[in-house]
């Protein structure tokens, strides 16, 4: 296990080595006129070509690569060409609110998907097609119209939580729970549907499966056969599922944002690209990057908790 | 917005032994069907609303007109109205249409490419070059494609037909699973071996057998693929991503949104055009990939929908219990096993019923191994797992008697049956590893059941015995050990000690050999003539083969079709057989040997057996 | 990378942003608090300022910017200008050296006294500065004569000087961080709020009152909050559910969204312009601009009551001057000057030997769609072909000023004074080509030798008669307050939180 875990470690090392050197080449290399964006129409050519010198930009995009390499290695980021802010401080600055959001939108998104997936593998009839119908619709369903009809609902009508910006939780815990719960509402609607057909898909394999009847044969009881052993064998697909869709999560996140006018990882993505701040815009993809990275090692362990086959 | 994992859409089973009469009939049947025929109607409305823009349109998508501003639908010459620039709201969705559907073209379409490639590449040559290009999809895969593909756009200009390219790169590695995950399954199989000997060059074998089994799944796998494009499209747009010059229903939903105050009815439109496009999208995969599975797919999901909770047999209407069956000679001595005009039947899919046991009469003696056998479909599983209680749900289970050890088994409710089984009947199955659960150590298993009835330490320690007495060389390690870490012979001995723990009266054993090695065999079909006269047992011992039955049995019952041809002691039957079904099935012996053939003659074959 | 400064892509956009939706900030209060003096006023803003650097203050909105610098003068709510960190100034009598006195005793926030030393540090980072040069180009040296006495020499007299050192160009920075690199987010000034370290860049902007300004007396509010918020509708999501205690909204017919007497509302001034920028006058890419009968065509056959009336009802106002229709240099009259003639518009393109019209490329933008099938229309009837070529935003300066369009439709921001909105419309992004006439040199520098309230009037009638530009509107749109507070709106722009205080 710990072999293995280390050797998708290093493929992770490497896919975030590939992607950012992939992004740095494709965004340095497409002549953003950068310093003319951070200067403005008033300036001078030879302020231009100043800046583009203070910048680096007038070096060998290898060695410009080179720069940002060693920068990263040593944890400076680089500093944003528009805010000014270092870019790993702005990272960290935005990162609580995304997080925030898309970690309820997951607690959320498991919750229903599992018990929609359950009920709906077991029960069967009326109620599966009742489920399944609710889960096509909540995916068809524009999640932006939602998230305008919640927030005119319970921010402006009934005035129950904010209609945007962000609490910190160490600021007001109940605060943050008011201001993050419409958005992860908004963002879990599109994934319940798609993990709960999976929940239901995998308990339906499971459930068919020998050992079940042979559990059954020994008189072991519906609920022990239906949560100790169906979902747990269940999990494993479910897991790996979850795991695309809270990345997805992460990155839908941004639409979330617009709407709640959250001052989160996806509105900072989204202005660093409109700008054409490269550095940030390297920020993000590296963050992106190393997300994944974590989330799949960590899903590696709990399938590994979950499959002793993977275990041992 | 949403996702849609395009790689839990369907499964390799869908498309199993997809024979050209089967794939033919598929769209017709996809057309009878409601949900297909109307998710197709409403999409080919949609397309062709889109395609006929240029009549349709009551003007340019971009026309504006001042004296229209934020006109009301209904308007005359604006349909939909206009919004709060004043343009033409039913011809910017017309316009959006096409926009949406180039996308999703273009996203399913550079997916489907990479992917079926890089999919059929891998799969088929196998080895390194899967291992590397399954590396890179994972990857591919993990990755938020929509940071990168916005991180992107000051390469891509805005164009949003290059940024679903973009997008589509990162749709392709649920293509590629699929493809190559079904690849291997069929790279092995004889028609490929086949084709390989005849002398076809590997791309003849790859377009012309692998390609045709994987393009069901494939398109069903699209569909999910342009909703995912045409959301995310719609969600650039609404970010503001993209050209200003082209109308889509995110750059309308996003105009909605600022008129929303003003004139909310706005955002009814795009919303509407968008959940239709993906709602028949999503609705015409789910529909299609029920085609695919085939008629078995439909009595699939009613089997696997009841799978939780048993049938419960019934007296059979105005039967009394008292009646003795003519065909049966009365043993007299109040019989182990009492079954009495079982029967057992199936609802079809043109609402008839299908019986598969038609009026079995059945006694088992204390201290008795009683064979019954049959070739597959002859109903003896059906006929065990009624006893046992172990028939999906949908099952119409009837019988004049059904009796074990004293205690009827048609009036008991679930918890009383659940007694009966865990104490006086048990159950052998046929194949030991996938009748172990591979999440759980093999102690904690066993135990389950035996955790109601004695305490925890009892239990262990009676486990631990009786897994020594079935031949477990360490039994302590074995208890601990899981079910992947021990053999199938092993396995079955577990099973057989897990089935004769609650000392049983009645052990019901199917086919428990047929799954083991030859050497294997013999040693289990010891254990279980040991066992049963060490507890004084009654066995039904479930097989097709009649050399188990004269090792072991002393009377056999013979079942075809769901009648019972033939009963007799064992050595009566075996020297002379009265019915040509058993001379057949004693001659298949010599035939066989020990491997099953099954013919996929049962129609319940496939599921419940 | 640490000295990157200057009106920044983010600056421009939040000029126009600012100008086109009207909304450069608002307000509101907790949930209930006392209404006094320690009450917060919680404002909006659609763009984080790019830098707090002396010299680099965002474009747009520099209401936050300038309450935490003070200014070497201030402007008045009607546009006078008036004292600041100088209580007196005066000029030479041929207008090109201007003597400040320094007011006693005022301190940055460092503890270090804003003296004469200070202020020419301040203003030397300043005539370098990328946002704030353009604006002190007239200056030629300055020099301290004392602890409280500031020469300006100037190399030509320039009216827009003293507006200029009431904007941003006055900004006064404490000198020890002028250009350290703090400064860009943490500034250090003597203004009347302190940027409190409760803030979070590029989010939420939290203000404390600085007691020690001399002016504290004219700002009640103890706390004010800015929160960054780019979406219109999620503006007006805010002040519905109580988040904001003010708002600008972009029509008037969303004030049906907040009755009173939970709200008070009113109609700011024109605080921003559209305008069709003729800017090839010389004819360098689109040759038919050089002849000022097509530029009066173009300008004949816009229907800009039409635009004025059904666009954003009620916050446009049509017009055909690129001046402050509150200030000196406007005329009635001259709004008269084009009305929509599409028979005299023809006659002029056929006289100028463009009967068949000619075609023309132009930017578009987000800022530009709702406008710009109206305006291919409108110059399609006088045979001007537009093709519309999407531009990404952050490309949109860079191509402008690289001479890739003749002509453009760009919003403008109003400042303070004809001055600086005249200097404004002919440079830079607004004069990509450098067209210049000599006629327009000798009006500009008589105007900038007068010191009379329409000093700018010729130059304004020499733009309108000449048609260099093709104003279109400028906007004047109305704005929400919570009955909590009050809002006086200025006659011009206005930088400065004077006009909220709490409704008692």
């Amino acid at each position: 296990m710990i072999v293995f875990l280390l050797r998708r470690l290093g493929a992770g090392l490497v896919l975030i080595f590939v992607v950012t050197a992939a992004t740095f080449f494709l965004t340095y290399g497409a002549n953003i006129p950068v310093a003319r964006n951070i200067l403005g129409p008033s300036a001078t050519q030879d302020q231009v070509n100043l800046l583009n010198t203070q910048l680096g930009l007038d070096q060998p995009i290898l060695q410009q690569y080179w720069t940002w390499l060693t920068g990263v290695l040593t944890g400076d980021l680089g500093t944003s060409y528009f805010t000014s802010e270092p870019i790993a401080s702005a990272l960290a600055s935005r990162l609580p609110v995304t997080l925030s959001v898309v970690l309820v939108a997951s607690i959320i998104t498991l919750l229903l998907s599992t018990v929609l997936g359950i009920a709906s593998a077991a029960r069967g009839g009326w109620l599966d097609t009742l489920l399944q119908s609710v889960a096509t619709f909540s995916y068809i369903f524009p999640a932006i119209v939602l998230g305008i009809v919640l927030v005119y609902v319970f921010a402006i009508a009934l005035r129950l939580v904010p209609a945007i910006g962000f609490v910190p939780f160490a600021q007001s815990p109940v605060g943050w729970f008011l201001s993050v719960i419409l958005p992860a509402v908004v963002l879990a609607i599109g994934g319940i549907a798609s993990l709960a057909a999976q929940i239901r898909g995998s308990m339906i394999d499971e459930l068919s499966r020998d050992y079940i009847r042979s559990l059954r044969s020994r008189g072991s009881s519906e609920a022990s056969i239906l949560f100790r052993h169906a979902l747990r064998n269940a999990a494993g697909p479910a897991l790996t599922t979850f795991s695309l869709l809270f990345i997805t999560m992460f990155g839908s996140s941004l639409f979330i944002e617009k709407i709640f006018a959250l001052p989160g990882y996806g509105t900072f993505a989204f202005t660093s690209t409109i700008q054409g701040d490269l550095p940030a815009m390297l920020g993000v993809t590296l963050f992106s990057v190393v997300l994944v990275v974590i989330v799949n090692l960590l899903v590696d362990v709990l399938q590994g908790w979950l499959n002793p086959k993977v275990r041992t | 917005m949403s996702v849609y994992d395009p790689s839990d859409t369907t499964t390799p089973a869908a498309v199993e032994g997809g024979a050209e009469t089967r794939r033919a009939g598929a769209f017709l049947r996809l057309l009878r069907k409601p949900m297909g025929l109307g998710s197709l109607l409403v999409l080919a409305v949609v397309v062709v609303l889109g395609l006929l823009e240029p009549v349709l349109r009551t003007h340019s998508p971009n026309f504006t007109s001042l004296d229209f501003i934020n006109a009301p639908p209904g308007t005359p010459g604006w349909p939909l109205g206009a919004d709060q620039y004043g343009r033409d709201i039913w011809a910017r969705a017309l316009s959006s249409i096409n926009v949406s559907v180039i996308s999703a073209l273009i996203g399913a379409s550079v997916a489907i490419l990479i992917g079926t490639v890089f999919g059929l590449i891998a799969g088929y040559r196998g080895q390194r070059t899967d291992a590397a290009t399954s590396w890179v999809f994972n990857l591919l895969m993990t990755f938020p494609a929509l940071v990168l593909v916005i991180v992107l756009t000051p390469l891509t200009g805005g164009a949003y037909q290059i940024t679903m390219a973009i997008f589509g790169f990162f749709l392709a590695p649920g293509i590629y699973r699929l493809v190559r995950n079904l690849v291997v399954g069929v790279r092995n199989e004889l028609y490929v071996d086949a084709a390989r000997v005849s002398g076809l060059s590997n791309r003849r074998i790859i377009s012309r057998h692998v390609f045709y089994v994987v393009r069901g799944p494939i398109i069903i796998s699209a569909a999910f693929m342009a909703s995912a494009a045409i959301s995310v499209q719609a969600g650039l747009a609404f970010l503001g991503l993209g050209s200003t010059q082209v109308p889509s229903f995110g750059v309308m939903t996003n105009d909605a949104f600022l008129n929303i105050y003003g004139q909310p009815v706005q955002l009814v439109w795009p919303s509407v055009f968008l959940a239709l496009l993906n709602g028949a999208l999503v609705l015409l995969g789910n529909a299609y990939r029920d085609v695919l599975a085939g008629p078995q797919a439909g009595r699939k999901r009613r089997r696997t929908r009841r799978l939780v909770g048993e049938a419960v047999p019934m007296a059979a209407p105005g039967a009394q219990s008292s009646a003795v069956s003519a065909a049966t000679p009365d043993r007299g001595e109040g019989g182990l096993l009492t079954v009495r005009n079982l029967r057992v039947a199936y609802p079809s899919t043109d609402g008839s019923e299908r019986e598969v046991v038609r009026g079995l009469d059945l006694e088992v003696n204390p201290g008795e191994i009683v064979g019954l056998v049959g070739e597959s479909g002859s109903g003896k599983t059906q006929t065990a797992f009624s006893i046992l209680g172990l028939l999906p749900k949908e099952a119409r289970v009837s019988a004049d008697e059904l009796r074990v050890a004293g205690d009827s088994l048609l009036d008991g409710n679930g918890a009383a049956q659940r007694n009966l089984r865990g104490g006086v009947v048990s159950y052998v199955p046929q194949e030991p590893m996938s009748n172990l659960d591979p999440s759980y150590t093999i102690g904690s298993q066993l135990m389950e059941g035996l955790k109601r009835t004695m305490p925890r330490k009892e239990a262990k320690a009676a486990i631990l015995a009786l897994l020594e007495r079935v031949g477990i060389p360490d039994p302590p390690r074995t208890f601990k050990a899981y079910p992947h870490q021990i053999s199938g012979g092993m396995a079955q001995r577990v099973l057989i000690a897990g089935a004769v723990v609650s000392r049983p009266k009645l052990l019901i054993a199917d086919e428990p050999t047929t799954a083991l090695d030859v050497t294997v065999q013999a040693e289990i079909l010891d254990l279980l003539r040991e066992l049963q006269r060490e507890l004084g047992m009654g066995v039904l011992l479930v097989t097709h083969n009649f050399g188990v039955v004269a090792d072991l049995c002393d009377r056999v019952v013979v079942m075809r079709n769901g009648e019972l041809v033939e009963e007799g002691a064992v050595r009566d039957i075996f020297h002379a057989p009265s019915q040509t079904y058993t001379k057949e099935l004693i001659a298949a012996i010599l035939d066989e040997e020990t491997t099953r053939s099954d013919a996929p003659a049962s129609p319940m074959g496939s599921g419940v057996s | 990378m640490s000295s990157i400064r200057g009106a920044r892509v983010a600056a421009l956009s939040a000029v126009v942003v600012a100008a086109f939706a009207l909304s450069a900030c608002s307000g509101g209060a907790t949930d209930d608090p006392p209404a006094s003096a320690e009450q917060t006023l919680r404002l909006s803003a659609q763009a984080p300022p790019s830098s707090w650097a002396i010299g680099n203050a965002p474009g747009g909105d520099a209401t936050m910017y300038l309450s935490v610098y003070d200014t070497l003068l201030r402007t008045t709510p009607d546009a006078e200008i008036t004292e600041g960190l100088a209580e007196e100034w005066e000029y030479n009598d041929d207008l090109t050296e201007l003597t400040l006195h320094l007011r006693e005793g005022q301190e940055f926030t460092d503890g270090e006294p804003v003296d004469a030393d200070a202020v020419v540090a301040s203003l030397n980072v300043s005539r370098e500065g990328p946002s704030t040069a353009t604006n002190l180009t007239a200056v030629s040296d300055v020099t301290a004569t004392d602890e409280s006495t500031v020469v300006l020499t100037l190399s030509q007299p320039d009216a827009a000087l003293l507006p200029n050192l009431a904007d941003v160009a006055g900004a006064i920075g404490a000198p020890d961080v002028l250009t350290a690199e703090s400064s860009t987010l943490e500034p250090v000034g003597s203004g009347p709020y302190i940027l409190d370290s409760s803030s979070v860049a590029g989010s939420n902007y939290v203000l404390k009152k600085n007691p020690d300004n001399w002016d504290a007396d004219s700002f009640p509010f103890e706390t004010v909050q800015f929160q960054i918020i780019a979406d219109p509708t999620a503006i007006t999501n805010a002040m519905q559910a109580g988040q904001l205690d003010w708002i600008a909204l972009n029509t008037p017919d969303q004030l049906a969204q907040f009755p009173e007497p939970k709200y008070t509302s009113g109609s700011n001034n024109a605080n921003g312009l559209g305008v069709l920028w003729l800017a090839d006058r010389e004819g360098t890419i689109v040759p038919a601009l050089k002849d000022v009968r097509v530029r009066q065509a173009i300008n004949l056959a816009i229907d800009r009551e039409s635009i004025a009336e059904k666009l954003q009802v009620g916050s446009l106002h049509p017009t055909e001057q690129v001046v402050n229709p509150n200030g000196g240099a406007w005329s009635d009259e001259l709004n008269e000057t084009y009305s929509y003639n599409l028979e005299e518009a023809k006659a002029l393109m056929a006289e100028a030997g463009y009967a068949d019209g000619f075609a023309v490329t132009m930017p578009s933008t987000f800022l530009s769609t709702p406008y710009e099938p109206t305006f291919s229309q409108q110059l399609g009837d006088i045979g001007i072909q537009v093709t519309w070529e999407t531009v990404p935003f952050q490309d949109f300066l860079t191509k402008v000023f690289s001479q890739n369009y003749g002509m453009y439709f760009m919003f403008n921001a109003f400042r303070s004074a004809d001055s600086v909105d005249v200097r404004g419309a002919t440079t830079a992004i607004f004069n990509p080509f450098n067209s210049t006439s000599p006629e327009y040199e000798a009006l500009i520098a008589e105007a900038n030798s007068s010191e009379s309230a329409d000093a700018f009037a010729p130059v304004n009638e020499y733009f309108v008669k000449e048609a260099w530009f093709a104003p279109i509107f400028y906007t004047a749109g109305p704005w929400v307050a919570s009955d909590k507070v009050t809002y006086t709106p200025a006659k011009t722009f206005y930088p400065s939180l004077k006009p909220w205080a709490p409704a008692n």
